[in-house]
């Protein structure tokens, strides 16, 4: 049992959130790099969520794994490109602006619902300790 | 003799309630740091332990306060999934439950802080 009810719940909350944050920025950083150390384009990092009961008996969350998005991107003809194969065809990154942003709403959003929760947490550990102040 | 004091219905009922929502509360953290994990079904007080323990504050019984026992959990079914991956968390209700439970947290933990308050004041003469 924690001092702080739910603390261990929100904290895994907030790590995992801004994982994903993390991910969505080096996908957004990356969306125009053709060429990485394992050759061809960039790929979008996907974060995954599985849900974990800690010792605490919390029901919190933890990072599953971050893998790489195989789908294809669009591949658009560029042949003055250093990095454009024989036929002139540049293969661009699968990161969509449009996706990546939706995601950073969400993670945000899911963010600042779990800093509110440890505000609230707070607060009530203090009235449990103003119990016959 | 301060046993008896501290042993009126209300005052009980008031410290299941400070545990029961303590427990809630933690419950719900729980489901809020899941809100975008798939699959993952929202988690609540069981409605049979709802019941149990509304009967047993509307009977005004200590007894059966004492025997409502463990609080239980369940998972929470037939809420509209929220996402495709089949996860049932709304952001926005799970917020509005959290802040909900927790004005009923300091309500009662107020009521146990008169009531030690008022026994207080019985034993030395003073109001405060």
């Amino acid at each position: 049992m924690d001092f702080i009810p739910g603390i261990g719940a929100t904290a895994s909350g907030l790590d995992a959130q801004r994982v994903r944050l993390e991910a969505i920025a080096q996908n957004l950083a990356n969306i125009n790099t053709t060429k990485t150390a394992s050759g061809g384009a960039y790929q979008r990092q996907v974060v995954s969520f599985v849900q974990e009961l800690d010792r605490a008996g919390n029901m919190g969350v933890r990072v599953d794994s971050v893998t790489s998005d195989k789908s294809e991107g669009v591949s658009r003809y560029e042949p003055s490109h250093p990095h454009a194969d024989e036929k002139g065809m540049l293969q661009m990154p699968n990161v969509s602006l449009s996706h990546e942003m939706v995601d950073m709403l969400s993670a945000s959003r899911a963010y600042e619902a779990n800093l509110s929760v440890a505000k609230t947490s707070r607060s009530l550990a203090q009235k449990a300790l103003e119990i016959g102040r | 003799m301060i046993e008896a004091l501290l042993s009126s219905p209300n005052y009980q009922a008031s410290k299941t309630i400070l545990d029961v929502t303590a427990e809630r509360h933690r419950v719900m953290a729980g489901n809020l740091a899941n809100v975008n994990t798939p699959g993952y079904q929202r988690m609540d007080v069981a409605e049979s332990f709802k019941s149990s323990l509304q009967s047993a504050i509307k009977e005004q019984d200590l007894g059966a306060l004492r025997q409502v026992g463990g609080i239980q959990l369940e998972e929470v079914k037939g809420l509209a999934a929220q996402s495709p991956d089949g996860n049932n968390v709304n952001l926005e209700r799970e917020l509005m439950y959290i802040n909900q439970n927790a004005l009923e947290y300091e309500a009662n933990a107020q009521f146990v802080s008169g009531s030690i308050a008022r026994l207080k004041m019985a034993i030395t003469g003073r109001t405060s």
